[in-house]
């Protein structure tokens, strides 16, 4: 009982900050869902932050070069 | 139109420089002399009264032409703060929104690992892992295809 508080206190600050990041950075970057963004960095720590980096700065940003 | 409103406007006509018949101007100045006499001047118009009380309106018309009315007031300027203003108070509404309902996602998540307890997080963390991140990189290409056909 008391490991899965301790996970708990280690992983929520964790997932909220992440989360929060990409809520603000996809709202600063104008992207159209930026609430799911966010809610997709709830998800876990770190692979969704990866995900958005990788869509949002390789796959959006080179397609608006095209 | 009466006598008096007659001579009124060629007073006003001759303070302006613009075409007038003497003869109205002169006629009553003679009449100003006898009502004088009679003791019924509030009956006519007293001309000389009269010119000088327009030059001093005219006095005052000048000294409000003179005053400086330099307010440079840029319109389009505080339109754009207002809305920045609105800009950012819907945008720190919008943060507390997903603040609050994240604190409820994962309060609700807690209670269930809590509740079931660590194979609850280990399924979930591998259905996720596995599965939902990765299946965004074809959605957003699908969804930029979408935006480029539209």
């Amino acid at each position: 009982m008391n490991k899965n508080l301790i996970a708990l206190a280690i992983a929520i600050p964790l997932v909220s900050a992440q989360a929060f990041w990409i809520y603000t950075d996809a709202k600063k970057r104008g992207e159209k869902y930026y609430w799911l963004w966010g809610f997709f960095g709830l998800l876990n720590v770190p692979s969704s932050l990866i995900i958005y980096l990788i869509v949002t700065r390789i796959i959006i940003d080179r397609y608006k070069k095209k | 139109m009466s006598k008096k409103e007659k001579l009124i406007n060629t007073l006003i006509d001759k303070h302006y420089n613009e075409a007038y018949d003497i003869n109205i101007i002169n006629e009553s100045r003679n009449q100003v002399q006898v009502d004088v006499n009679n003791n019924i001047l509030d009956k006519a118009v007293d001309v000389a009264a009269f010119e000088s009380k327009m030059d001093g309106a005219l006095e005052k018309m000048d000294l409000a032409d003179n005053i400086d009315f330099s307010i440079n007031i840029d319109t389009l300027k505080i339109i754009e703060q207002a809305a920045q203003i609105q800009t950012k108070r819907n945008s720190f509404k919008e943060n507390v929104c997903f603040i609050i309902t994240s604190i409820l996602i994962l309060s609700v998540v807690s209670v269930v690992f809590i509740n079931i307890g660590i194979k609850f997080l280990i399924y979930f963390q591998v259905l996720l892992f596995f599965i939902m991140p990765w299946s965004l990189i074809p959605l957003s290409k699908h969804v930029l295809r979408r935006s480029e056909n539209e």
